[in-house]
């Protein structure tokens, strides 16, 4: 158990309103203490210097953390398709930011999801999977992906509003 | 048979005979000649599936030739495809459209190509190419040859006849009356109202004028709709092939290079060109010269050449570059980032190198730029997505980042756009041994500035989301050298004793005590070229300059904020309200005729200037024309959640049933009361009185001080004065005193 | 979309934000001075961006420290130029 929760059988989506993505990201950092980690980044989402003040700039546990980004639908699904059978923990970040791309007809973006779904299955049986999502806007089609996740995922955790960063002090 | 030389016009697939091509023929006649011209597109994946496709392809009512065969992917090498020959290329758009809605998973390659670029990588034709044919009695083409070339520098202008036509006024304002036909031979106003004859007078007009070029105001998004719909299914007299269909492209906004684009509805026309003024980049700035330069070097048809982004520009260009070597054309690019840990990726996700300037005035400075730097950067470094990351032995590290390039065999994008840099640099030398007044001055111009389009953003489209050849390692490679060409220009100079007063992503701005002559400035350039590699030029040297502090804190500067006057006179300005889109007219030429004054080291008269300016706004002396602020729409009427002007200005137009998409412009006049502007376009007049003459008071002030500022201390119209003050900064031991900015107490009010 | 990657001067503002309580709490001719400490580091963003280092703030640090000793090397060699002044003044009265 840790801060993803990631888990060898069975994976977790992240439903987290945009002001809280940084909390992924320490998580990671915190994963990292540990072991390495994948990072999948679908929305422009990884600053490094979150992370590596996370991690208190220890480059040894830095170096545990290996990033890689996707600018389009098509590279997210393909990176993810890549990772299928990797030995190493899987985090996906902000997964449905390139779905959203309506110069892509959403035929085809159906087809792509369905590949990545596919793709979280397998990766299932490997050494756990994490992925983060912000809620999509109301449309038809961005709530059939989410229902798509929804019923794929072995857990939801939603965040319906940003939880306080830190905890304020009382006065007395 | 009979042999023809002329120009080529146009070119397009046609249902029955392959490919329709217009020749302009040196005598005078325009010739529709045909040739058959079979197209081939290719498929990858799994073999079971590329089977399913084979007898899928077979049972369609097509002439299709199927093969096995191996082609060279960038990435991957040589592979095994499908390959699917049509003999109707006007066949393949509908084909491959059902084809990858049935095979989603296949990847498919050269499927959704412009003829045009198909027939430039096999023939190397381009519009407006010299070409001599042999045509048999069918007019079918049996030999082709191109005569000159695309990278010649004044080729042979065709005799185009011209046709504009223009409605008068703008029409989102006011519905307009007339339209005007103009030719050679003169000007006619036609009624546009209640006028059943004017189709059969426009097609008469049409038809003994017999255009190649239809110039229009506004026929993409105005007045073709118009005329489709008074014809009411009847043909329209505009095209030249009467076989040809009218092509229209819908209007659509995307998102794209970090902003809201809008690209208008388009009107393509056959065997006739047809160019809309309002919906064509180049054209208010370098007419028709830019429009042919952009469509020679491309190879996209003119019509198309003129509506297109830069990208899709260069984009064609690397795609007959692939083709010609029998590379296939993906329909996006397909390599995914490779795996890299926090600090590589910051290390490799940075711009250019961007310097706060010395803020304040400086004079005799050297403004010193490479050119085109990016592109420049591809060629000379053979940076290319199958370059980058290679693991060859002749391969060269890139400055500080784990990345190494392979320079032996020049890459796709160095090699599309090698010939590219090079005109652009030989025009750009000859620019300087020509006269303003030199017939050849405009031309060159225009062709420099098309080059320059494309040029700029050939590096965003390296890393760009939609490119075909894209790889983000290439992009980050490119600003990495970047930064380091950059930073050797900058030992350089403080070697030779210059010191850097400003650094933005390409140019450099340096200051030395007794250099103001361009020669001085010469061994500068040589051993910046020596230490770099790649040309830099002067791009003059500044009387004087002064560089902008933030409004917000008069202690930080601002990059790429500044104005000066070079020794030539001539004045350059950077992000100041003159160059803003959004700035009214009034403020604009109010700003502008202050830095003449500045120009003329009269800083009171510059001052008087705004004060005239200022009584004339508030005597209400300003046509309300001049104070209309255009804003660009960024998003859709019900996503405005603040009361904006912008918002105001679309809620009126929306009432009055004229809506605007993201990405077009609205026109608004700031009024006083609650709403706070006035959409410019609404069907009634406006009351004068409306205008927050306040509002713009304050716009023009601030203007004015911009300008002022690094001059002295103006003060605000009743206000404080403001604390900002700045002298003239000489280079150090300067032998002459400063005439400027000593202190100049300017009393505005 | 609309996510990119912080700028250098988008890492100074959480930097500085980061701070806020710390800077609320000084006494206010402290936070004019605090404020002027971070208009030092503005000055030198290209460097801090193009060091490109993980823990930005120590980079901010440094150009904070750095305008300082420019300040202190500038008004040492004023302190200097008026002794050596006042020196040739009170030469001249002997």
């Amino acid at each position: 158990m840790n801060d993803l929760d990631l888990r060898p059988h069975g994976w977790t989506l992240w439903i987290l309103p945009r002001p809280m993505r940084h909390r992924l990201l320490i998580a990671a950092a915190q994963v990292a203490h540990e072991q390495p980690l994948s990072v999948l980044d679908c929305g422009r989402q990884f600053d490094a210097t979150v992370v590596a003040r996370a991690a208190r700039g220890r480059l040894e546990v830095l170096e545990r953390l290996q990033v890689q980004r996707a600018f389009t639908c098509f590279e997210a699904a393909r990176l993810i398709e890549l990772h299928a059978s990797s030995p190493l923990p899987v985090l996906v970040l902000d997964l449905l930011a390139t779905f959203q791309d309506e110069n892509v007809p959403f035929e085809q973006r159906r087809h792509l999801l369905a590949g990545t779904v596919q793709a979280f299955q397998a990766l299932n049986r490997g050494a756990g999977l994490a992925v983060s999502i912000h809620p999509p806007p109301d449309t038809p089609e961005a709530r059939w992906m989410l229902d798509q996740l929804r019923a794929a995922a072995s857990q939801v955790l939603a965040y319906e509003t940003p939880a306080p960063t830190a905890s304020q002090p009382g006065l007395f | 048979m009979r042999e023809i030389t002329g120009w080529l016009l146009d070119l397009y697939a046609h249902p029955e005979r392959g490919l329709a091509l217009w020749i302009l023929c040196d005598d005078g006649q325009r010739r529709c000649v045909y040739r058959p011209f079979p197209v081939t597109f290719y498929a990858a994946g799994p073999s079971a599936r590329l089977r399913a496709l084979w007898v899928y392809l077979q049972s369609q009512p097509l002439r299709i030739h199927l093969a096995r065969s191996e082609r060279r992917d960038l990435f991957r090498g040589e592979t095994v495809v499908l390959s699917a020959q049509l003999d109707d290329p006007a066949a393949l758009p509908r084909l491959y459209r059902q084809v990858s809605q049935a095979f989603p998973d296949l990847t498919f390659y050269d499927a959704d190509l412009h003829v045009a670029l198909r027939h430039a990588a096999r023939y190397g034709t381009y519009p407006m190419a010299r070409m001599g044919l042999s045509v048999d009695d069918q007019d079918q083409v049996q030999e082709l040859a191109v005569l000159d070339s695309r990278w010649k520098l004044d080729p042979e202008p065709p005799p185009l006849r011209l046709l504009t036509l223009e409605p008068e006024g703008d029409p989102f304002h006011a519905a307009p009356r007339r339209l005007l036909v103009s030719s050679k031979r003169g000007t006619s106003a036609l009624a546009l109202e209640d006028n059943p004859s004017l189709l059969a007078v426009l097609g008469l007009m049409i038809k003994e004028h017999d255009p190649d070029l239809l110039v229009t105001s506004r026929g993409d998004t105005w007045l073709f709709p118009k005329l489709l719909q008074m014809a009411e299914g009847r043909a329209l007299p505009l095209n030249r092939d009467p076989d040809g269909p009218i092509r229209q492209k819908e209007e659509r906004s995307y998102f794209a290079y970090n902003q809201v684009i809008y690209r208008g509805r388009q009107f393509h026309l056959a065997g006739r060109l047809h160019i809309d003024a309002e919906n064509t980049v180049m054209y208010h700035d370098y007419g028709l010269y830019g429009v042919m330069e952009m469509a020679r070097v491309t190879s996209l048809p003119i019509q198309t050449a003129a509506r297109v982004s830069p990208g899709t520009g260069i984009s064609a260009m690397q795609i007959v570059t692939a083709l010609k070597q029998g590379t296939l054309v993906p329909l996006r690019k397909e390599q995914v980032e490779r795996p890299k840990n926090p600090a590589e990726l910051l290390q490799m996700d940075m711009g250019g190198m961007v310097y706060d300037p010395i803020v304040g005035l400086h004079r005799d400075v050297a403004e010193i730029d490479f050119i085109s730097m990016y592109p420049s950067i591809m060629v000379h470094f053979n940076v290319s997505p199958e370059t980058v990351g290679t693991r060859r032995p002749t391969a060269e590290a890139v400055p500080e980042l784990d990345m190494i390039v392979d320079r032996t065999n020049p890459g796709l994008i160095p090699q599309t756009l090698g010939p590219l840099l090079e005109k652009r640099i030989r025009l750009k030398h000859s620019l300087l041994g020509l006269s303003k007044w030199d017939c050849r001055t405009q031309g060159y111009q225009a062709q420099a500035a098309a080059h320059k389009w494309l040029l700029v953003t050939c590096f965003g489209y390296l890393g760009y989301r939609t490119a075909r050849f894209g790889r983000i390692e290439a992009h980050e490679a490119v600003t990495a050298y970047g930064r380091e060409i950059l930073l050797r220009a900058k030992e350089a100079a403080e070697d030779r004793g210059y010191r850097v007063l400003h650094l933005y992503v390409d140019g450099l701005w340096v200051q030395q005590a007794g250099h103001s002559t361009p020669e001085q400035f010469q061994p500068l350039l040589d051993d910046i070229t020596t230490r770099t590699g790649l040309p830099i030029a002067l791009d003059g040297v500044f009387r004087w300059v002064a560089f902008l502090p933030s409004r917000m804190d008069a202690r930080i500067a601002v990059p790429n904020r500044y104005f000066g006057v070079f020794q030539s006179g001539e004045i350059k300005t950077r992000g100041i309200e003159t160059r803003r889109h959004d700035t009214p007219v009034f403020v604009t030429d109010t700003q502008k005729e202050m830095l003449e004054c500045l120009a003329r080291e009269q800083v009171n008269e510059a001052g008087a200037v705004l004060r005239r300016r200022l009584a004339e706004l508030r005597s209400g002396r300003v046509p309300p024309e001049q104070l209309i602020v255009r804003m660009t729409v960024s998003r859709r009427l019900e996503e405005f959640r603040a009361p904006t002007p912008t918002a105001a200005a679309l809620r009126q137009l929306e009432a009055a049933g004229k809506s605007l998409r993201p990405g077009q412009h609205v026109k608004l006049i700031y009024t006083r009361g609650k709403v706070r502007a006035r959409a410019w376009d609404l069907p009634e007049e406006m009351d004068p009185r409306e205008v927050d003459v306040e509002r713009y008071a304050r716009l023009l002030v601030r203007a004015g001080e911009t300008v002022l500022g690094p001059f002295g201390t103006p003060s605000a119209p009743g206000g404080a004065p403001t604390t900002r003050s700045a002298r003239v900064q000489c280079p150090p031991n300067a032998g002459s005193a400063p005439t400027l900015g000593e202190e100049v107490q300017l009393r505005l009010w | 979309m609309g996510n990119v990657t912080p700028t250098i001067t988008d890492l100074l503002h959480r930097e500085q934000e980061n701070l806020a309580r710390f800077r609320r709490a000084l006494r206010r001719e402290d936070q004019v001075v605090f404020d002027s400490m971070f208009t030092a580091a503005y000055k030198h963003r290209a460097a801090a961006a193009h060091a490109g280092h993980l823990l930005p703030f120590e980079t901010f640090l440094l150009s904070m420290q750095l305008e300082n000793h420019k300040e202190t090397l500038r008004l040492r060699e004023e302190v200097e130029s008026l002794r050596r002044r006042l020196e040739r003044l009170e030469g001249g009265d002997a």
